[in-house]
């Protein structure tokens, strides 16, 4: 008897395993072939292009090698968007890198089609039909408008080729087949952004990621009740930098603070107490446009109350005063 | 804002934590540092003359409040600074309080 429960428990779990890797492997990533666009080449599209890779997307943030020397997130020099291998803890699943999008034939992704680079932007699949590890951030990017996303391309066939080869993300089993679930094939064309300031703000909030930094997560998921609370820190040459809470409450978060106060932060980097931010992305954000961050500010009004005190960041003094 | 933080975090967050006891120089550099600076040295007005956060290490100031006074503009707010009533317990106010009062600086 006892024989044949085991047996059927047997059973039952090879089933549960065969079916797991039949819905991962079979019907995942959802994707579709890649579209037939083509982005344009005015200048105002590859304008509008440089602006959102460089001051909202963070493409530049990511695709390129930083200053860790520096506050801020400043790229160095002869590596725009010619990619980046990601330092990662050792129980990172893999290995983490953000490939050369340059329009280096062999490097970067001078070959790739308009149609090739939208899909991966907004859908998460790149051009051999791998699945993107989700740190790049497609599952907002899939909001994006048609026009926004072709001017991006627009940009990066205009940036400086560099011939550099950084490889790609090699992401190991079974965190590699968890990924494939989150590809998501963009249905209809999505909206223009909103006008209305907090609309337009809580989708730039997304856009630019705000909640991956300040939102504090726990095996890899958001801890629910905590979005936007703050709480992770990031350690470095620098010391420890740690998230605040932007919520708006009053005292735990940035209620109490004024516009200008936020403008100041997202812009020169400067808290209220006048400390230099480390880790945060200002030198992006100084080049956005007044009323992008009016509305991420106007958005922020709306993040609902969170009455955490997130920890503290420890600056080594040699790092403090500098820009 | 970048994703690949989220990432480095996932073992550095955990360093974050501790089970120590809060000390009130914990509870300050938590509540209070981010307005008034982590050496209590003051910050930056909301906007163009409008009072800056206040230089608690200014021994005018000390001598002008009784812990009492602290003590309530923690736990109520004041003017633009908010209130802390429903972020930290009397106890915690209390040693906030004696941490405050060891920022005073004297004039070199």
């Amino acid at each position: 008897m006892i024989k044949k429960i085991l047996l059927g428990v047997l059973v039952l779990l090879v089933l549960a395993i065969g079916g797991l890797f039949t819905y991962f492997y079979g019907f995942l990533p959802k994707s579709r072939p890649a579209p037939d666009v083509k982005a344009p080449s005015t200048p105002e599209a590859v304008e509008r292009g440089r602006y959102l890779a460089h001051h909202v997307l963070g493409c530049a943030g990511c695709h390129s090698d930083i200053d860790e020397e520096r506050p801020g997130d400043h790229v160095v020099e002869g590596t725009l968007l010619s990619g980046r291998v990601f330092q990662v803890p050792e129980d990172f699943p893999g290995t983490l890198v953000a490939p050369n999008i340059t329009p280096d034939e062999e490097t970067g992704v001078g070959k790739w089609t308009d149609g090739e680079l939208m899909r991966a932007i907004r859908e998460g699949i790149s051009r051999d039909g791998r699945t993107l590890f989700p740190q790049m951030n497609y599952g907002a990017f899939q909001h994006l408008p048609d026009d926004d996303v072709l001017s991006v391309i627009a940009y990066l066939r205009t940036v400086k080729p560099v011939t550099r080869d950084v490889g790609h993300s090699e992401i190991t089993f079974p965190v590699s087949m968890f990924i494939r679930a989150a590809p998501k094939p963009v249905e209809a064309p999505p909206p223009a952004l909103p006008s209305e300031p907090v609309a337009r703000g809580e989708l730039l909030l997304k856009l630019m990621g705000c909640a991956d930094c300040h939102t504090p997560l726990e095996r890899g998921h958001a801890v629910e009740g905590m979005h936007m609370a703050g709480g992770f820190c990031f350690e470095g040459a620098f010391g420890k930098a740690c998230s605040p809470n932007i919520t708006s409450h009053k005292a735990s978060g940035v209620g109490s603070m004024s516009d200008d106060d936020l403008m100041r932060a997202l812009r020169e980097g400067k808290g209220k107490d006048g400390r230099t931010l480390w880790v945060m992305p200002w030198a992006m954000y100084a080049g956005a446009k007044e009323e992008d961050l009016r509305a991420v500010i106007a958005a922020l009004r709306q993040v609902p109350e969170n009455a955490a005190l997130a920890p503290v960041s420890e600056i080594k003094a040699d790092y403090k005063s500098r820009k | 804002m970048w994703r690949r933080r989220a990432i480095w975090l996932v073992l550095a967050a955990a360093a974050c934590r501790s089970g120590e006891p809060e000390t009130g120089r914990d509870l300050y550099l938590k509540a209070c540092a981010r307005c008034h600076g982590a050496e209590g040295q003051g910050g930056m007005p909301s906007k163009p003359g409008a009072p800056p956060p206040r230089d608690l290490t200014s021994p005018d100031w000390h001598d002008k409040v009784t812990d009492d006074q602290v003590r309530e503009q923690i736990r109520h707010g004041k003017g633009e600074m908010p209130a802390f009533s429903d972020v930290l317990t009397d106890s915690k106010i209390d040693a906030l309080v004696v941490y405050v009062r060891s920022l005073r600086k004297e004039p070199k």
